[in-house]
């Protein structure tokens, strides 16, 4: 799981949704991760820019050890390459190969196995 | 790159060891996932640096294309788990694993906050349950439909066959799609994140409804365009459907989907039905 796919995931427990809560999923454990080199696009990224959830993506960079993101999203931010680097790092290189993610709300654990995080509710859960 | 380029290397996708009737697994083909693709990248430049969801994805047939026309991004999406393992494996063999992220994830779930798993069992069991028979009159009796709200209009559960379960009757009515819009949470993903949905849902035939249901949820997570293939002898309700929601539609093209005798009840060895290529633009929708 990218933390660009992270920052996509909410809590899927009808009550979160309905009060708004389920969003952000808090990464609680990292049990293998995965550094890749994914190729930096820069329209790319820019065009996300408006849709990232920026603090949820600083909180899930530092569950992955990244501590050095800016707090606040540079106004600029599609100007600054710097940045855009340092982001294009966390959203589409890390990758949480094994781990779990925990809505705040309801305390419901998502694991992610193998890459893929698994937002399935059980049936005693609806 | 050239279409048939495409179709070849779609062709060496893997697809279902063990297709599940009821989730009406059928592999998408490199001749029409080709196609599909080169139209929606040729014709509406929607998947060049875009980012990009296939909804149901799955052995993953449709991410990889959209991946090698050069998307963005791409999240494949699948309730299947064995679906997921395959695709996972396709990934790996086309050198795109870390280019396309797996998330398992149930369209009815996202839609009505229970597992499609529940419903299908709370649904058979309306079929025959006395107790819910009277709670259906109950709700035919008042007004409106508010007292429905986010539970699905149930009035249409009436008909079940031994082939499958009626989801007509979760399909949401327009004031119960209009209950989310301008929201940005949902049961699983955010809404209105994603530029492109492209998918080849169930058809439905064994599961009716279940292809709306997957039409409207890919219309609640892109802020842009869908794109879908549906059978043909639906045209004019998806038109009516997808109008009163708030997009635009066309249908690109009419195409044949081969179904290859992947399970034992068909009686030809393929299986050929009309299929329409839609686009939705539902870049008006909340």
């Amino acid at each position: 799981m990218k933390l660009l796919t992270h920052n996509m995931l909410t809590c899927a427990i009808p009550d979160c949704v309905k009060k708004d809560a389920g969003f952000p999923l808090v990464i609680t454990e990292v049990e293998e991760l995965e550094n890749e080199d994914n190729e930096f696009n820069k329209n790319f990224l820019v065009r996300m820019l408006p849709r990232l959830e920026y603090a949820a993506l600083v909180d899930a960079a530092a569950a992955c050890g990244v501590e050095d993101m800016p707090e606040e999203m540079p106004e600029d931010a599609e100007e600054q390459e710097e940045f855009l680097q340092a982001l294009h790092g966390v959203l589409n290189n890390i990758d949480v190969v094994k781990g779990t993610m925990k809505c705040e709300n309801c305390g419901r654990e998502y694991p992610i196995t193998n890459k893929v995080p698994h937002m399935l509710l059980n049936e005693d859960e609806v | 790159m050239k279409r048939k380029e495409l179709e070849i290397a779609l062709e060496q996708v893997d697809v279902f060891q063990d297709p599940k009737i009821h989730r009406e697994q059928y592999p998408t083909g490199g001749t029409l996932a080709s196609h599909m693709l080169f139209d929606i990248c040729e014709t509406y430049d929607d998947i060049d640096d875009k980012f990009v969801l296939d909804l149901g994805c799955g052995c993953g047939v449709l991410a990889i294309g959209a991946s090698i026309m050069g998307a963005g991004r791409v999240i494949a999406a699948d309730i299947d788990s064995e679906a997921l393992d395959i695709a996972a494996q396709n990934l790996v063999d086309y050198e795109l694993d870390t280019d396309i992220d797996l998330v398992q994830f149930d369209v009815v779930q996202f839609l009505h906050g229970k597992t499609m798993e529940e419903m299908l069992s709370e649904m058979e069991g309306s079929f025959t349950s006395s107790s819910s028979n009277s709670r259906r009159r109950d709700n035919r009796g008042k007004q409106g439909r508010k007292s429905n709200k986010g539970k699905g209009n149930r009035k249409g559960s009436k008909s079940s066959t031994s082939d499958g379960i009626d989801f007509n009757s979760l399909i949401l009515d327009e004031e119960q799609f209009k209950e989310y819009a301008g929201k940005s949470i949902r049961n699983g993903m955010r809404r209105k994140t994603f530029d492109t949905v492209i998918m080849n849902p169930p058809f439905g035939t064994r599961n009716k409804g279940i292809d709306m249901l997957f039409l409207q949820a890919a219309f609640e997570l892109s802020k842009g365009t869908v794109y879908s293939l549906h059978k043909s002898s639906t045209r004019e309700f998806i038109r009516k459907r997808a109008t009163e929601w708030g997009a635009n539609c066309d249908v690109m093209a009419q195409m044949n989907y081969s179904l290859p005798k992947s399970y034992s009840f068909h009686k030809e060895k393929v299986k050929v039905i009309e299929v329409d290529l839609w686009r939705f633009d539902v870049s008006e929708i909340e």
